[in-house]
């Protein structure tokens, strides 16, 4: 896995990291500031704006309450909050296999497809999480009843096939029309993996009683922090993704070192 | 301080340093897999398959398997395709290098003075593996000679390979950077950054040339039998040829043993070589590469100490050679290395001579590299006929090379380097060889063609990069390949301008079918300097 400093510095490569987590750093702003719960899509489905629906409604009586837009809207910002971060290095796959006069096209037809996907991925999902607000209406039993089969799913070795398949940089065609509809489609298949890697983790935070902004972080971390775990054989185990955590400990701990007073 | 000596300057076909290399390999050879120990154990601290090795017959299917903390501590540590391939296998040749010295000292030997011998195949008629590998039997005649090993079939394994200054070269020592930018640049001689790297990504320069061909060179593949099902069809792979066996094989750290001389060599030798920047011909001074794979949070290199004990290192304490106590008899590469290749370059393109920074802030801030071509299919090799095919050129880019060419980039003042690219190569055999040519048309035959020669590439490692549920996820590895020679002929000769320009691939003996050799893309790329 390459990593993101490199010795010879590619400007254009930084800047690109830079604003997909600028873009994901504004997102997570929006949802944590006190207009938050308007782009928030657990606040929204877990009945703090559903609360006054009447028990026993119907689907389309919840659709009537909360907005088509709305939803879209608060969907399409969690997902550039949570899942923006993580596409970093096939973006840089993208510009690296792209002529330079393609490289911002490429990487936003790659981004076009990847959110495509994942929205379109939304409709099922928050449908889904309405439909079991509605139907249950006691968002605990739902949160630790979407968590264990979230946990279930983890350890299952589809998860860990779906996730290898994240790690995929193909060779992308680069002439006439064909690189935006390759890197497009290199945006689709890398969403369809990612969505079959992390849909449960996702449908978790849906039904978070409260708090949703909060795990909604604490999933983005835990999906960050599995990219970055090595691919491995699918099997059936629990994998904490912990590469992370120890970067950052042998990095504190060398930075303390070094300043460490004789 | 102990002295790494060329095989073939000893004297004698069993001289002493030989023959207690055999008998220190012996004693290895008599403990299990389950000793760290064992001759057994450090081949798989390189790699370890065990279908593979109960079918070579290097472990028994019955015998128990390293205990599980063993395995996560040693096992399948190998690094390739990565910036520590150098670093790791310099602490790997010494700690079995210290096992051996204690097998000779319990043995009664010359345990003081003991040191690995190096083989350096680029001198004449020693393109060939050492006559004491090559028997079944010791001096004396009996025959279990622990330094035979059946399963080699490559060409260097029998006799002098006539082809061999056409497949191996020493060009990587000529790149006086460690780790280039990558991305489609030069990965420079000692490799680009990663983490832990077990297999998959860029060759780095000496990884290629000679490393990779040599394997390939001496391991081959047999020349009739196949292996069981599944993998019935593809020939039957030297022990050399592939990483999770390569190490059981004793030759593997003679090998070894001349890359690493040839990393020293390229580190000081010779002494007063010409430095443009800086950091030429040094390693990397970031805690990046220092460090080593604890920093990205990754498993540390660990070898096991003739005690049984665990030895930690990290490619900052792998740089000093005379610190580790051990030197070369001799750095002399084997086959010419031009030092100065961009003083001869610059001259031949008519541009002013490179001026020497003195400063790392003279050096340009960054590197940009830059797509220049790129091929339009994914490219099946098989059999034995050459394949062409064509590279579209982007006009603009080859516009900007043409201008550095004539002038030197505006910040540099020196002109771009150009490299080609085979992306994510995949296969299901490691003992594949081809060559490559870039411009060569169509009719031309490419023996008579020596100037549109680019390299030669071996699939050392490609099945385990290969695999999809490998460490890379079966994305395969990337040969990048610098043909800045090439193209500035093409420019000197005004042929530069065209829309297309031929890649040869020209199999190296017949490639099976069911080797499923793959080739993702090819794709030309041209690096500011």
């Amino acid at each position: 896995m390459s990593r993101l400093t490199d010795p010879a510095g590619l400007r254009w490569q930084l800047i690109s990291i830079a604003a997909i987590l600028v873009t994901a750093a504004l997102a997570w702003l929006l949802i944590f500031s006190a207009g938050g719960p308007l782009f928030s899509t657990p606040v929204l489905c877990t009945g703090t704006l559903l609360g006054s629906i009447p028990g026993g409604a119907q689907l389309s009586s919840a659709l009537a309450w909360v907005s088509h837009s709305q939803l879209a809207v608060s969907w399409y910002v969690m997902l550039m909050a949570m899942m923006l971060p993580v596409v970093t290095g096939a973006v840089i796959h993208v510009q690296v296999r792209s002529f330079r006069s393609d490289r911002m096209a490429n990487s936003f037809g790659f981004i076009l497809g990847y959110l495509a996907i994942w929205m379109l991925a939304g409709l099922p999902i928050i449908f889904l999480a309405l439909f079991l607000h509605l139907l249950i209406n006691d968002t605990a039993v739902l949160f630790v009843a979407s968590l264990g089969l979230a946990v279930i799913w983890q350890i299952t070795a589809w998860k860990q096939f779906a996730l290898n398949k994240c790690h995929a940089r193909p060779s992308l065609t680069v002439f006439g029309s064909q690189p935006l509809l390759a890197s497009t489609r290199f945006g689709v298949s890398y969403a369809l993996w990612c969505l079959v890697s992390c849909a449960p983790l996702m449908l978790t935070t849906l039904m978070m009683p409260v708090h949703g902004p909060v795990w909604m972080l604490v999933v983005a971390v835990w999906i960050w922090a599995e990219r970055l775990e090595v691919p491995r054989a699918p099997a059936y185990r629990l994998t904490v993704p912990k590469r992370a955590f120890r970067a950052g400990q042998f990095r504190i701990s060398a930075l303390v070192n070094r300043y460490k007073l004789p | 301080m102990f002295t790494r000596q060329n095989i073939y300057e000893l004297g004698d076909d069993w001289a002493e340093p030989i023959l207690w290399y055999a008998r220190g390999v012996q004693a290895m050879k008599a403990r299990p897999l389950s000793d760290v120990t064992s001759w057994s154990f450090y081949g798989a601290i390189h790699g370890y398959l065990r279908w593979l090795w109960d079918f070579h017959g290097i472990t028994d299917p019955s015998e128990p398997e390293p205990s599980a903390d063993d395995a996560a501590t040693y096992v399948n540590q190998c690094q390739h395709q990565t910036w520590y391939f150098l670093p790791w296998h310099r602490g790997y040749l010494l700690a079995l290098e210290r096992q051996v010295r204690r097998e000779i000292e319990l043995l009664g030997g010359p345990h003081d003075t003991w040191a690995l011998p190096y083989w350096n195949y680029f001198e004449t008629d020693r393109n060939v593996v050492p006559p004491a590998f090559r028997t079944p039997d010791w001096p004396d005649g009996s025959g279990d000679n622990p330094l035979f090993v059946e399963q080699r079939w490559g060409p260097m394994a029998i006799a002098p390979d006539n082809d061999f200054h056409e497949l191996v070269h020493l060009n990587p020592l000529s790149d006086r950077e460690f780790s280039g930018p990558g991305n489609g640049g030069s990965t420079g001689f000692g490799g680009r950054p990663t983490a832990f790297n077990w297999s998959g990504g860029d060759n780095g320069g000496a990884e290629w040339q000679p490393h990779n061909i040599i394997h390939t060179l001496v391991g081959g593949q047999h020349p009739t039998l196949t292996f069981p099902p599944p993998n019935d069809q593809v020939p039957i792979l030297g022990l050399m040829s592939v990483p999770q066996t390569a190490a059981v094989d004793p030759i593997f750290y003679l090998h070894h043993c001349n890359v690493d001389r040839l990393w020293e060599s390229w580190n000081n030798f010779p002494a007063d070589k010409l430095a443009i920047n800086p950091n030429d011909w040094r390693n990397p001074s970031g805690s990046d590469w220092g460090d080593g794979p604890a920093a990205s949070g990754d498993r540390e290199f660990a070898m096991p100490n003739t005690d049984g004990s665990t030895w930690g290192f990290t490619p900052r304490e792998m740089e000093d050679i005379t610190a580790l106590d051990y030197e070369y008899e001799d750095l002399t590469p084997g086959v010419p290395v031009e030092s100065d290749i961009l003083g001869a370059r610059v001259s031949n393109l008519g541009l002013p001579s490179p001026v020497k920074r003195t400063r790392e802030s003279d050096m340009s801030s960054e590197k940009t590299v830059e797509m220049l071509g790129s091929g339009e299919n994914k490219i099946s090799l098989s059999g034995r006929a050459r394949q062409i095919n064509g590279v579209r050129m982007s006009a603009p880019g080859v516009a900007r090379l043409s201008s550095s060419l004539a002038r030197g980039a505006a910040r540099s003042g020196l002109p771009d380097r150009v490299f080609l690219n085979l992306e994510n190569v995949r296969s299901d055999s490691d003992a594949v060889l081809f060559k490559v040519y870039v411009g060569l048309s169509a009719e031309s035959n490419q023996d008579d063609n020596a100037e549109h020669f680019a390299g030669t590439i071996s699939l050392f490692g490609t099945t385990l990069a290969t695999d999809p549920d490998g460490s890379h996820a079966g994305n395969g590895i990337t040969h990048v390949i610098e043909i800045t020679e090439i193209f500035d002929r093409m420019y000197l000769d005004n042929r530069l301008d065209t829309a297309e320009i031929n890649v040869g691939l020209v199999p190296v003996g017949d490639i099976p079918e069911a080797a499923n050799v793959e080739i993702g893309n090819i794709s030309i790329y041209r690096q500011s300097e």
